[in-house]
C-alpha cells in the first residue's frame, strides 16, 4: 500500500526533556493509525512536528511524497489538524469559525460557505450554526474543533485526542465520522488514551512512551504478544508495555 | 489578498461580537463627550433662552421681544402667566421676565417703567445675563421714545406720523449698521472648544484599539488558533498585514459611528469635513495599529501585551494634549511632540474648526503620522515571529 506519511527518526527536545526520541513510522492511504501513550509520552509533540508547526531537531518527514525539507507549503494543502486543545474563536459562531479557517486553507468564499454547511451537517451542528461557540457545550466545541480540520477535505487528518471529556453519544458520533472519512479515502492519525477507542477504530496502533515507539502493529498483533488476542484487552497490553507508574 | 482581508474581517467581526469592546469604543466616548460638554460648557459663545410673559397692552412689549430675539445666542420663549408660574414652581424654568400691562404706556410717556423678574434662587447666570440684556433694550427703547417726544416738540406743526416715520428710519439705519463693534482678544490659555474636545476623545478612544491590536497575535497563541493557522496556507506576512488592516478597519467602524453621531448632533462642520476626519482617523489608526503589532510581536502573554498597550495609551493621552492646551513652549509642548495624539488632534481639530479640508495646514502632522506608521510597521514586521515553537 502507498504511504501517505513517512516519518523517520524524529527527535525533539525542550531544554533537557527529550519529548520525542527517535520516532519512525508510516501511515498508509486510507489507514487509521493510532498513537497510544500515557501523558507526556510525546504524542502531541509528534503531531506538531508532522503537521509542520514545530520543526524537528532531527529526522525527516514526507507527506504524499513531499519532503518537509523542501518546504512545507505543499504539505499544508494536504493536511487537516484537530489539536488537542480547542483552537476556536469563542465569540464567533460555528459557521464563522468554519468559514474563516476554510478560507485560510485557500477556499473561496462561496466554497467555504458550502463546505461549512456540509461540515456542520456532518458534525451534527447544522441547527446551531449561527450561535457563538462560546455558548456551546464541551462536546459541541470538540465537534467544531474537528469540523475545522475537515474544511479543506484533507488527505491526511491529524486528530489529537478528539474525544477528551465528552459523553458516549458525542464520542460515538465522532467514531462514525472518522470511519466515514476513511471510507471516503482519508487517512487519519489518531491519538488517544482510551484503549477501547483505539481497538475499535484503528487499523494499526503504535504505543509510544518516553518519546519512543515501544510497539507497533494491529490491535490483534499487540494483544497476541500477551496471549490469546480474543481474551487479552488492549489495556492489559498497554499497562504491560508502559508499566504502572504514574506519568508526568 | 483574499486571505489578508479574511484575517482583517475576522478581527473586525470579533470586535463587533464582543459587546464589551464595542461599548468601550462607542458608548464610553459619547458619554465622556457629553460629560465634558456639561463640565466645561462646551461652546465658547453665550447661548440661552429668554422666558418672557408679555402682558403689555401696547406694542412696545412685542418690540422688546423682537429685539431680544435679534441678540446673538438668545432665543425667546413666550409664556402665559400661569404657565410661567407652573414652570417656576417645578424649577424647569428659573428666570422669567414679566412685562406689565402698562409697559408701553409708561415707557412712551417717559415714566418709570418696572419690569418684573420672577426667578428661583439666583435665576442662574444665563437668566441674569438675559435680564441685563432685556433691561438695556428697554432703556434703549425709552431713550428712543424720549427722543421722539423731543423731536415732535421741535417739529411744531409737521404731522406726528411724518416725524415718527423719519425718526424710525434714522434709528433703523443706526441699528442695522451698529456703530460699536466688539473685537475679542483672547489672552492666556484658551478654553477647550467643542471641536478640540471631539478630536481629543476620538483620538483617545482610537488609541485604545492599540490594546486590541497588541493582544491579537498573543491572544491567538493563547487560544491555540495561531498554531492552527500555521497549518493552513496563511503566511506570516499575510497574517501580519491582515492584522494591520484589521486595526484600521476597526477604527473606521468606530469613527464612522462616532462621526455620524457628531454630525447629526453637533453639525459643527460640513459632511465633507466629517468624512475627511474619518480618513484622518484611519491614518491615525494605521499608526496605532503598527504600534499594537510591535507590542504584540514583543509580548509573551496577553497580560503583558495589555499592560504595555495601556501604558502607551496613557502616556500619549496625558501628554498628547487631548483635553488641555499645551501652550506653545515649555515641557508639555516638548513631551507632546513624542505623542501621536498631538498630530492627530491638530489635524482633526483643524478640519472640524475650519469646517473644510486643508492639506497644506496639516502637512507636517500628516507626514509625521505616515512616517511613524511606516517606521513602526517595518520594525514590527522584523520582530513579528509566528513561531509557536518555544
Ligand atoms: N512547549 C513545550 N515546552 C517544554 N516542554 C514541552 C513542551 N511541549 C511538550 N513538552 C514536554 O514534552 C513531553 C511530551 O509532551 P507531549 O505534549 O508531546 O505529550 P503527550 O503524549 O501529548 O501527552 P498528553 O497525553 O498529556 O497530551 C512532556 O514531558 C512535556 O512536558
Ligand atoms: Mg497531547
Amino acid at each position: 500500500m502507498l504511504a501517505i506519511l513517512e516519518a523517520e527518526e524524529l527527535h525533539k527536545s525542550f531544554g533537557d526533556t527529550a519529548a520525542v526520541n527517535g520516532v519512525s513510522f508510516s501511515i498508509s492511504e486510507r489507514e487509521i493509525f493510532g498513537l497510544l501513550g500515557p501523558n507526556g509520552a510525546g504524542k502531541t509533540t509528534t503531531i506538531r512536528m508532522l503537521s509542520t508547526v514545530l520543526p524537528p531537531d532531527a529526522g525527516s518527514v514526507s507527506i504524499a511524497g513531499h519532503a518537509f525539507s523542501d518546504g512545507t507549503a505543499p504539505v499544508r494543502q494536504l493536511i487537516g489538524v484537530c489539536p488537542q486543545e480547542l483552537a476556536l474563536y469563542p465569540e464567533l459562531s460555528a459557521d464563522e469559525n468554519l468559514i474563516f479557517f476554510g478560507r485560510m486553507t485557500g477556499l473561496s468564499r462561496a466554497q467555504a460557505k458550502e463546505r461549512a454547511a456540509e461540515t456542520l451537517q456532518r458534525i451534527g451542528l447544522a441547527d446551531r450554526a449561527g450561535d457563538a461557540v462560546r455558548t456551546f457545550s464541551g462536546g459541541m466545541k470538540r465537534r467544531v474543533n474537528i469540523g475545522i480540520a475537515l474544511m479543506s477535505r484533507p488527505r491526511l487528518l491529524f486528530l489529537d485526542e478528539p474525544t477528551v471529556g465528552i459523553d458516549p453519544q458525542s464520542r460515538n458520533h465522532i467514531f462514525e465520522t472518522v470511519l466515514q472519512l476513511r471510507a471516503e479515502g482519508m487517512s487519519v492519525l489518531y491519538t488517544t488514551h482510551y484503549m477501547e477507542e483505539a481497538d475499535r477504530l484503528c487499523d494499526r496502533i503504535a504505543i509510544i512512551d518516553g518519546g519512543s515507539i515501544i510497539a507497533l502493529g494491529t490491535a490483534a498483533d499487540l494483544k497476541g504478544r500477551l496471549g490469546d488476542p480474543t481474551r487479552v484487552t488492549l489495556e492489559e497490553v498497554f499497562l504491560d508495555l508502559t508499566g504502572q507508574s504514574l506519568r508526568d | 489578498m483574499a486571505r489578508i482581508l479574511s484575517v482583517a474581517g475576522l478581527e473586525v467581526r470579533r470586535f463587533v461580537a464582543d459587546r464589551g469592546d464595542l461599548a468601550l469604543s462607542l458608548i464610553l466616548p459619547i458619554a465622556i463627550f457629553a460629560l465634558m460638554m456639561g463640565a466645561f460648557g462646551g461652546g465658547s459663545s453665550f447661548s440661552a433662552t429668554a422666558f418672557v410673559v408679555n402682558l403689555d397692552e401696547g406694542r412696545m412689549g412685542a418690540e422688546l421681544v423682537a429685539r431680544l430675539e435679534q441678540v446673538e445666542g438668545v432665543r425667546v420663549k413666550l409664556l402665559d402667566a400661569d404657565d410661567a408660574a407652573r414652570r417656576l414652581e417645578s424649577a424647569s424654568v428659573v428666570n422669567v421676565i414679566v412685562l406689565p400691562a402698562d409697559f408701553s404706556e409708561r415707557l412712551s410717556a417717559g415714566q418709570r417703567t418696572p419690569i418684573v423678574v420672577r426667578r428661583r434662587g439666583s435665576g442662574g447666570q444665563p437668566g441674569q445675563i438675559i435680564t441685563g440684556i432685556a433691561r438695556t433694550i428697554s432703556q434703549e427703547m425709552a431713550i428712543e421714545a424720549a427722543a421722539g417726544r423731543y423731536v415732535q416738540r421741535l417739529a411744531g406743526d409737521i404731522p406726528a406720523s411724518r416725524v415718527s416715520e423719519a425718526l424710525d428710519q434714522a434709528l433703523d439705519a443706526a441699528r442695522s449698521e451698529p456703530q460699536v463693534v466688539v473685537s475679542t482678544e483672547v489672552v492666556g490659555a484658551q478654553g477647550v472648544s467643542v471641536n478640540r474636545m471631539l478630536a481629543g476623545i476620538l483620538v483617545m478612544f482610537l488609541m485604545f484599539s492599540v490594546t486590541l491590536s497588541a493582544r491579537g497575535v498573543v491572544e491567538d497563541r493563547r487560544l491555540g488558533t495561531l498554531e492552527r493557522l500555521m497549518t493552513t496556507r496563511l503566511s506570516a506576512n499575510q497574517l501580519f498585514v491582515g492584522r494591520f488592516v484589521a486595526g484600521i478597519g476597526r477604527a473606521v467602524v468606530q469613527t464612522a459611528i462616532l462621526m455620524a453621531v457628531a454630525y447629526v448632533l453637533l453639525r459643527s462642520a460640513s459632511l465633507a469635513a466629517h468624512v475627511w476626519v474619518l480618513l484622518l482617523s484611519a491614518l491615525f489608526a494605521a499608526a496605532v495599529s503598527a504600534i499594537g503589532l510591535l507590542i504584540s510581536a514583543l509580548a509573551r502573554t496577553p497580560d503583558q501585551a495589555t499592560w504595555a498597550a495601556v501604558f502607551a495609551t496613557m502616556v500619549m493621552s496625558i501628554f498628547g494634549g487631548a483635553f488641555f492646551d499645551l501652550g506653545s513652549s515649555g515641557l508639555f509642548d516638548v513631551l507632546s511632540r513624542f505623542t501621536l495624539h498631538r498630530y492627530a488632534i491638530q489635524l482633526i481639530d483643524g478640519t472640524l474648526a475650519s469646517g473644510s479640508i486643508d492639506w497644506l495646514a496639516g502637512r507636517t502632522s500628516l507626514l509625521v503620522l505616515v512616517v511613524v506608521t511606516v517606521g513602526t510597521l517595518t520594525v514590527a514586521r522584523m520582530v513579528f515571529g509566528v513561531e509557536a515553537a518555544r
